[in-house]
């Protein structure tokens, strides 16, 4: 499944509200439904997580959590400017839209989900006192009823609605495909950082002095860096880097220096 | 764990396990100033092997004879170590190993020989170095050893026509032990012996104590 290139600049902002609304169906769609429902409920003007996640029955961790995903899905493919995630003019004209949703397809809403059942809680959103707003707009059945109803399927120009509504499954891990990188890049900026952590952190002032003293530490100790004090004692060549000091040359001449000193010679 | 580290950097010196009156120049040191430098591995010391703890102990005792000026020195040359490339100071801890083993008369000579060396004219000095170079590769390399070192290194190659890299110092210890009678009576010996068992003996006369290895070459006689 190809991925979708973000659309030109200008276009779902500008574009006209029937248009943009059928945008804005083909991107819900390609949420799973959880996702979709979170999200419509919050573009309705619900802040607040913990209702979302008691409408919907599930935690508010999970709401926050497909609420990001959901966000940052959409603004790849309605805003203008994807990687500016302070931008929020398309999140605005989803509103928009969502609020002047007309009376032809609102009717249409009041159907279920096609490619799922039910959600516990769907049917308040639109019994609430905010505006019959339709859940089920982006779902692509519904959006092929309403739209064009008589046009098979195989001839719509939006090939992916069929096949990512089945299995919602492969929607999320297609959707996923594009984080991977930001994904993997923000795992290894982790471990540098955990890394940086470990190195960069200060020993105890008094680690030293405590390793000597307490013998039941348990803790593993470090080795002093080579500027501690005590450093030049542990060094493995420290007598050799001392000969050397002592008598420079000495080594490398030393075969030569000893038969040197046995030819009579030289005395 | 720090006592393990300090375990390991210290027998990761070639010379670990060489005597430690092989250390370069020893100056008398200040006890106290021995003691001082100590002090971060008082505890540390008493939970190491004899060996190391000897060894940390003179590198004390040789720190504690440097000046100031000395130490900031032998620190710079130390950080300065760490910088040269692996074959290189591969290359030194071999030769260091050698200077360890030798005996201070040869030492001393050496540095006398080099001091007095520095001295002449260039010219003279090349004479000398092209004498030394133009010597056979095996006779060169066999002045990295005192004169008896080579004498037992020459016994050895003539007894053992095979000796495993690990048993090369034993060996050499066990032949420096030997007098000119027991010297006699192991060759004696190993003649009677088939070569594919001349090994297996000098096995069996390492892992003798000298006592029994003297009677063992005294029977042989």
């Amino acid at each position: 499944m190809p991925v979708p290139a973000p659309p030109p600049p200008d276009t779902f902002i500008r574009m006209p509200e029937d248009a943009a609304r059928h945008q804005l169906k083909l991107a819900l769609g390609r949420l799973s439904r959880t996702q979709r429902h979170v999200m419509l409920l919050r573009l309705r003007g619900e802040s607040d997580l913990n209702r979302i996640a008691a409408r919907l029955d599930l935690q508010p961790a999970a709401v926050r959590a497909s609420l990001a995903f959901a966000n940052a899905q959409l603004r790849m493919m309605l805003s203008d400017t994807p990687q500016d995630p302070e931008r929020n003019d398309w999140l605005l004209r989803c509103q928009a839209l969502l609020m002047q949703q007309p009376p032809a397809t609102a009717a249409t809403s009041e159907q279920p989900l096609p490619d799922t059942e039910p959600v516990p809680g769907t049917s308040a959103i639109n019994s609430g006192p905010e505006p019959a707003v339709p859940v089920d707009m982006a779902s692509p059945a519904a959006t092929a009823e309403s739209s064009s109803p008589s046009t098979p399927p195989d001839t719509t120009p939006q090939p992916d609605r069929n096949t990512s509504a089945p299995t919602e499954r492969t929607t999320t891990a297609f959707w996923l495909l594009p984080w991977l990188p930001g994904a993997m890049a923000l795992l290894v900026l982790i471990s540098l950082a955990l890394l940086a952590w470990q190195v960069l952190s200060p020993p105890a002032p008094t680690a030293t002095t405590t390793a000597v003293t307490s013998p039941e530490r348990s803790e593993p100790e470090r080795m002093p860096p080579s500027t501690a004090p005590e450093a030049p004692l542990t060094a493995p060549d420290f007598s050799l880097v001392l000969l050397r000091q002592q008598h420079p040359g000495l080594l490398e001449d030393l075969d030569f220096l000893v038969w040197l000193s046995e030819q009579e010679s030289f005395q | 764990m720090r006592p393990l580290a300090l375990v390991l950097l210290l027998a990761g010196l070639p010379g670990a396990a060489l005597p430690l009156t092989a250390q370069p120049d020893q100056a008398v040191a200040d006890p106290e100033a021995v003691r001082q430098a100590l002090v971060p591995f008082q505890e540390l010391s008493q939970r190491l092997p004899t060996m190391l703890r000897e060894r940390l102990h003179a590198h004390a005792r040789a720190w504690a004879a440097l000046s100031p000026e000395e130490q900031a020195q032998l620190r710079e040359n130390l950080s300065q170590w760490e910088t040269l490339e692996t074959q290189h100071k591969l290359a030194l801890r071999a030769r260091f190993d050698a200077w360890e083993q030798m005996d201070p008369a040869t030492r001393e000579r050496a540095i006398q020989t080099g001091a007095h060396f520095s001295t002449l004219p260039e010219s003279v000095q090349q004479r000398w170095r092209e004498r030394f170079e133009a010597l056979p590769e095996q006779q060169r390399q066999s002045h990295l050893f005192d004169p008896s070192t080579r004498a037992v290194i020459g016994l050895a190659r003539e007894l053992f026509p095979f000796i495993p890299a690990q048993d090369h110092n034993a060996t050499l210890a066990m032949l420096r032990e030997l007098d000119e009678t027991q010297v006699a009576a192991l060759r004696s010996r190993l003649a009677r012996l088939p070569p594919a068992r001349r090994d297996a003996f000098r096995q069996s006369l390492l892992e003798m104590d000298a006592e029994a290895r003297a009677a063992e070459l005294g029977a042989a006689r």
